[in-house]
């Protein structure tokens, strides 16, 4: 080109400028006359100039800057990138590296795409990046590849995702085409995908063989939702060059354009039923092998999409089949009005299809040797594809645009978009946020020196106040009452209660009596708070102990006990007309609940096998956010209710937070931000050599594990050498076996959907007891410590049965049930011929007798009895005497005898204690602190303290939506 | 006042301004200095609130290599027009020796990846540097914009200092300049 020319085009963009864009082209048409290659110089440079906008944005400097960032940052293999082990490279290319990593906490695999600094100049695509992401982490459907987190680390923004280990369609139509039979379920699939896609407001755009990959297992998995394409404007303007060709350049832009429908081609708006034609053409091309559409350049594809009909299918594919015909070329109606409407119309049809296919009452060509048989060997050996959704193509062009169309049924979660800021970074822990009604100040426990305080923070401040400095106990719970002016919360303080202080900390007032009382929470007209007698610090830990729920007049400190019915952390809703909590039914399940303010009228508002705990409701009273692991993780949750009536009027729909546990949930009035915790928790098997004499530890803890699950119970075997102990990943709870020095692999025992727990060695070694769900309710069953010969001991019904422990002889088992009734069974009678026996003595109120260990002579027990009223305080069972007595006031659930069977250690508020139960004395053995020792187990020497070790960080953060 | 170093900057560019190539290698290290410098800056794993800001951190840079706002020059559009051809020279050559991502092989790569791949040319420093002197041929007042903003880290004020032309004129250039770019950097190779 030559300067005059250039100057004309220069000055007639100038000109153009000065136009409104609806008159420009009117302008251009006039101005250039005739001379349509200037017209066109000047309509590409426009568009440029609006699609350049953040473009070199950033100085050079800067980019060589990210660039060397970015290449000191490659190698990142066996490295930790923030919460995950980077394991191995999946795939690098020109938009970033998509790594295999692990999830240590979860023990799970992901992919982790990360996107290098040297893309993220451009404000805007980082905008679309993280909108897009989260839009895509929201749909949550078996079909759609799940995406765990997002977010940003030291200036590299990520994404991870579930690892899906199979082939791409295409891979496998590389191979030839697809037999009918396959075909229809793969393609079922897909409609499944995208009818939940769809209901959620998202347009795929891009439903071709890249887009899908299949499992060894038959499972289809879905990628890229919820991310834009190409606009359709943008590929037309691309000026076809002779060696543009889809056969001879695949892996360049036009490989998409092969699967677009004659909208997108067009550049008209695009719908849902966009992707059902895109759906058509890839089944078209897994019956035939080629695409329906051919051409030698884009323009000559997009004009096949847009005029010509496709070669018949019967011509193309395996046999005959009317049926299948039928449904593609409905799919492949030019005319979106003739196609399917709606993808569950569509799946519909395949699903028809496949019925009918499978009883063979049409001719399906099943059997023919030419399709290409899917067969499970095919797809085991094949190589794990990248399976990552979103980043990639976010930025794959600048003309992108926000996909999201919305449906009028679901409105997208406001949350999709929020930012999400760390408030807190102290080390170990910060819990219980709660944000002041204006949103501006956020009060949090923390733990300080050697007591929990409370602390008051502005929000984008980072100073934090300490409310209750002088206090001397523990300081936890806090929350901000709806008018704002007091601030109630837990104290360990004065016998320890619900207390309330102004909410700078002045004036502290009591509000329950002395004794258990948590978990304060407010009326909306800020006179009156309810609360609750247990402390809930793990959702799977509940007290035995019946529960409570109380109301207070914050004036008139007047107490009434609303109900006695299960009920863990209540909470008002923002008119008072219900109060929300979660409960735990008869198979264990915590499910959230609503009540009238009075205690009845309870309605359930979820109801499934996930933990769902830690409800609030939504200060517009129409939704109840909640904290769940139904995704794997604990994450943030919420539906949508009638704050009347509690009807629940929608699924529950994902909170997307970079954490990957979160709880602890507030939000401030106007419902504009959220407050959360995120916990980072790790459990690892320590021991530690003690001289039982002097009662001391002698050396240090050594570490016997890295464990990525979640240990809980363990038992020790009898020779020492092994140990049994339960993990917890997602919300199964199996049991496993490892060897005592940590050496060698897991070995599960049990491996299923049921919950196991409270593993007790026998005394020969050969078998392990222990309680499970997998008749229904809590049983003790028995398995050999070979994995054989699982059976069930006990038919107790409604009563359950937990904690079993062996008789020193073997031959007995006790066992209490959820009355906190302890019976003697026989371990080798039948359930039918066993005549139980029940130690607990009686006495009105019922005594509870909770033991934990069986004496080496037989003759004695030690366990958790509320001999004393509402708690659990250390006693012994004589089974001489038939009585229980008293050892401390201290309660706890796992204790251990010493050799001597006259002293025993105890776990309280995880530290190990000792205790000599004749002169009731005990003494400190051995703290973890500020890390937490929730089980343990004594070798039968006496050596060595085998111990579970739980170290938590978490950190307050904050989501901030517009 | 300006550093002893920055002042040291200021007489090799002059040095490399009169034709003095030698001052070039001196002042090559520097830049690269100041470049991983950055980087390092974006590495450390810093806390969201703190997280790029990058006028402030490039500002810096420029400051720290050449401390120009307080550099005494007879002829001060001279030197940022001098120390802006530097930085693109410096930069670029940078650049072109610096592996590329894009090259590296894996065992799959989507085809959003390989259309990525064109796109993500735009940050590309070589490409930007060739598109750039096409620019120049055809017009060279839109070219030297570029340089003196994007590599030189001039304001636009700055530049229309040195131009002798209006800002307005410039935000103008620049971003036709830019819109001729942004299309001569998407175009498929």
């Amino acid at each position: 080109m030559d300067t005059e020319r250039w100057a004309v085009i220069d000055r007639l963009i100038d000109q153009a400028m000065e136009h409104p864009p609806e008159t420009r082209a009117e302008f251009l048409a006039a101005v250039c006359a005739g001379d349509e290659e200037l017209r066109r110089e000047v309509e590409s440079l426009l568009d440029a100039h609006t699609q350049s906008r953040s473009f070199l944005s950033i100085p050079a400097i800067d980019v060589a800057a990210r660039d060397l960032a970015d290449e000191k940052q490659t190698s990142r293999l066996g490295k930790q990138f923030g919460l995950y082990q980077v394991i191995s490279v999946l795939g690098v290319g020109g938009m970033g590296e998509v790594y295999l990593a692990r999830d240590d906490r979860l023990g799970r695999k992901l992919a982790l795409k990360l996107l290098p600094k040297r893309f993220t100049w451009d404000t805007d695509r980082v905008r679309r990046f993280e909108q897009e992401a989260r839009a895509a982490s929201a749909l949550s459907h078996p079909n759609i590849i799940t995406i765990y987190d997002i977010g940003e680390l030291a200036g590299t923004y990520f994404i991870a995702a579930e690892y899906v280990e199979g082939q791409t369609l295409r891979q496998l139509i590389e191979r030839g085409p697809l037999r009918v039979k396959d075909t229809v379920g793969i393609c079922s699939q897909v409609a499944d995908a995208l009818d939940a896609a769809h209901e959620a407001g998202l347009v795929h755009r891009d439903i071709k063989p890249e887009n899908v990959i299949v499992r060894p297992d038959g499972y289809v998995k879905v990628l890229d939702f919820g991310l834009v394409k190409l606009t359709e404007r943008r590929v037309l303007e691309q000026k076809p060059s002779p060696g543009d060709s889809y056969k001879t350049n695949p892996g360049t832009v036009l490989g998409t354009v092969a699967y677009m429908s004659p909208e997108q081609a067009s550049g008209i708006e695009v719908d849902r039923r966009s992707d059902l034609f895109s759906l058509g053409t890839l089944m078209y091309e897994l019956l035939t092998g080629v695409v329906p559409f051919k051409g030698d350049s884009t323009a000559s594809i997009l004009d096949a999409i847009i005029h010509h009909q496709p070669a018949p299918l019967n011509r193309m594919s395996e046999g005959e089949n009317v049926e299948v015909e039928r449904i593609v070329n409905r799919a492949l109606e030019k005319d979106r009005e003739l196609r399917y409407q709606t993808a569950s119309d569509f799946r519909a049809e395949l699903k028809r299809l496949q019925r009918e296919l499978d009883s063979a009452s049409i001719r399906s060509g099943v059997g023919s040797s030419r399709p290409n048989k899917l067969n499970p060997t095919d797809l085991v050996i094949a190589k794990p594809v990248l399976a990552i959704a979103a980043a990639i193509l976010i930025l794959a062009t600048l003309s992108l645009f926000w996909g999201l169309s919305r449906t009028a049924k679901i409105e997208p979660s406001p949350w999709l978009a929020a930012r999400s800021i760390q408030v807190t970074d102290f080390p170990h822990e910060e819990f219980f946020p709660s944000l002041s009604p204006d949103g501006n100040t956020i009060v949090y426990a923390r733990r300080s020196g050697d007591d929990w305080d409370i602390f008051a923070q502005r929000v984008g401040g980072y100073n934090a106040q300490n409310l209750t400095e002088r206090s001397s106990g523990d300081d936890t719970q806090p929350a901000f009452s709806p008018d704002g002016a007091y601030i109630a919360f837990r104290s360990e303080r004065d016998g320890g209660g619900v207390f309330v202080m102004g909410a700078s900390g002045e004036s502290v007032r009591r509000l329950s009596d002395r004794g258990p009382a948590f978990h304060p929470a407010w009326s909306p007209d800020s006179q009156e708070v309810i609360y609750t007698e247990e402390r809930i610090k793990d959702p799977r830990d509940r007290s035995v102990l019946p529960h409570r729920l109380w109301t207070v007049n914050i004036k008139t400190l007047e107490k009434r006990q609303i109900t006695t019915k299960d009920v863990a952390q209540p909470q008002w809703s923002p008119n008072g007309h219900r109060l929300v909590y979660w409960a735990s039914d008869e198979r264990s399940q915590r499910d959230i609940w609503t009540m009238s303010p009075r205690g009845d009228s309870a309605l359930q508002v979820t109801s499934d096998a996930a933990t769902d705990w830690n409800p609030i409701w939504s200060p517009d009273g129409k939704y109840l956010y909640f904290v769940s692991d139904r995704s794997g993780g604990m994450q943030l949750w919420r539906v949508a209710i009638d704050e009347q009536t509690g009807r629940v009027l929608s699924e529950p729909e994902l909170v997307p937070t970079p954490s990957a546990f979160s709880q602890h949930i507030s939000l401030s009035r106007d419902g504009k931000r959220l407050a959360f915790v995120n916990v980072r928790l790790e459990r690892n098997l320590y021991r530690v050599e003690i001289d039982p004499r002097r009662e001391k530890v002698i050396g240090l803890p050594q570490a016997q594990t890295q464990w990525s699950r979640q240990g809980l119970d363990l038992d020790l075997s009898p020779d020492g050498e092994r140990l049994v102990y339960t993990t917890v990943t997602d919300t199964r709870e199996d049991l496993a076996l490892l060897n005592s020095d940590g050496s060698g692999e897991p070995r599960w025992l049990t491996d299923d959907e049921y919950k196991d727990r409270g593993p007790r060695w026998s005394p020969d070694g050969k078998r392990i007891a222990f309680y499970s769900t997998r008749s229904g309710n809590f049983e003790i069953w028995l398995i050999n410590a070979d994995g054989t010969g699982l059976r069930r001991l006990t038919e107790s019904g409604n009563d359950k049965a937990f904690t079993p422990l062996w008789s020193p002889d073997g031959k007995r088992l006790n066992f209490t049930n959820n009355k906190g009734e302890t019976w003697v069974i026989d371990v080798d009678r039948p359930w039918r011929e066993q005549t139980p026996q029940l130690l607990n003595p009686k006495r009105e109120p019922p005594i509870q007798f909770w033991p934990a260990a069986w004496s080496s002579d037989g003759r004695k027990l030690i366990g958790g009895c509320n001999l004393d009223g509402q708690r659990l305080v250390l006693a012994t069972y004589s089974f001489e005497t038939s009585q229980l007595e008293k050892i401390s006031d201290i309660g706890s659930a796992s204790m251990a005898w010493l050799q001597d069977d006259r002293r025993a250690l105890f776990i309280v508020d995880g530290t190990v204690f000792i205790t000599d139960t004749e002169t009731k004395k005990h003494r400190l053995l051995f703290a973890g602190a500020p890390d937490r020792i929730i089980g343990f187990r004594l070798s039968r020497d006496n050596r060595w303290l085998y111990y579970i070790l739980e170290s938590v960080e978490s950190d307050i953060w904050l989501l901030h939506r517009r | 006042m300006a550093s002893h170093s920055s002042h040291n900057v200021t007489q090799l560019l002059i040095a490399w301004n009169n034709g003095d190539e030698s001052a070039l290698e001196q002042l090559v290290p520097r830049v690269h200095a100041e470049l991983h410098r950055l980087a390092r800056r974006y590495m450390v794993q810093e806390r969201e609130g703190h997280l790029l800001q990058p006028t402030a951190l490039v500002n810096e840079a420029y400051i720290r290599l050449i401390d120009w706002k307080n550099v005494e020059w007879k002829n001060r559009a001279q030197f940022f027009g001098v120390s802006a051809q530097l930085m693109r020279r410096i930069l670029v050559d940078f650049a072109r020796r610096r592996p590329r991502v894009a090259g590296h092989t894996a065992p799959h790569v989507s085809l959003d990846e390989a259309l990525a791949v064109g796109e993500g040319r735009s940050e590309d420093l070589v490409a930007v540097d060739d598109a750039l002197s096409r620019l120049a041929a055809i017009d060279e007042r839109k070219s030297r914009i570029v340089e003196l903003r994007f590599f030189g880290g001039l304001s636009n004020e700055e530049i229309a200092e040195v131009l002798q032309i209006s800002t307005i004129t410039v935000i103008r250039e620049w971003n036709k300049a830019k819109a001729w770019l942004y299309r001569e950097l998407s175009r498929q190779p």
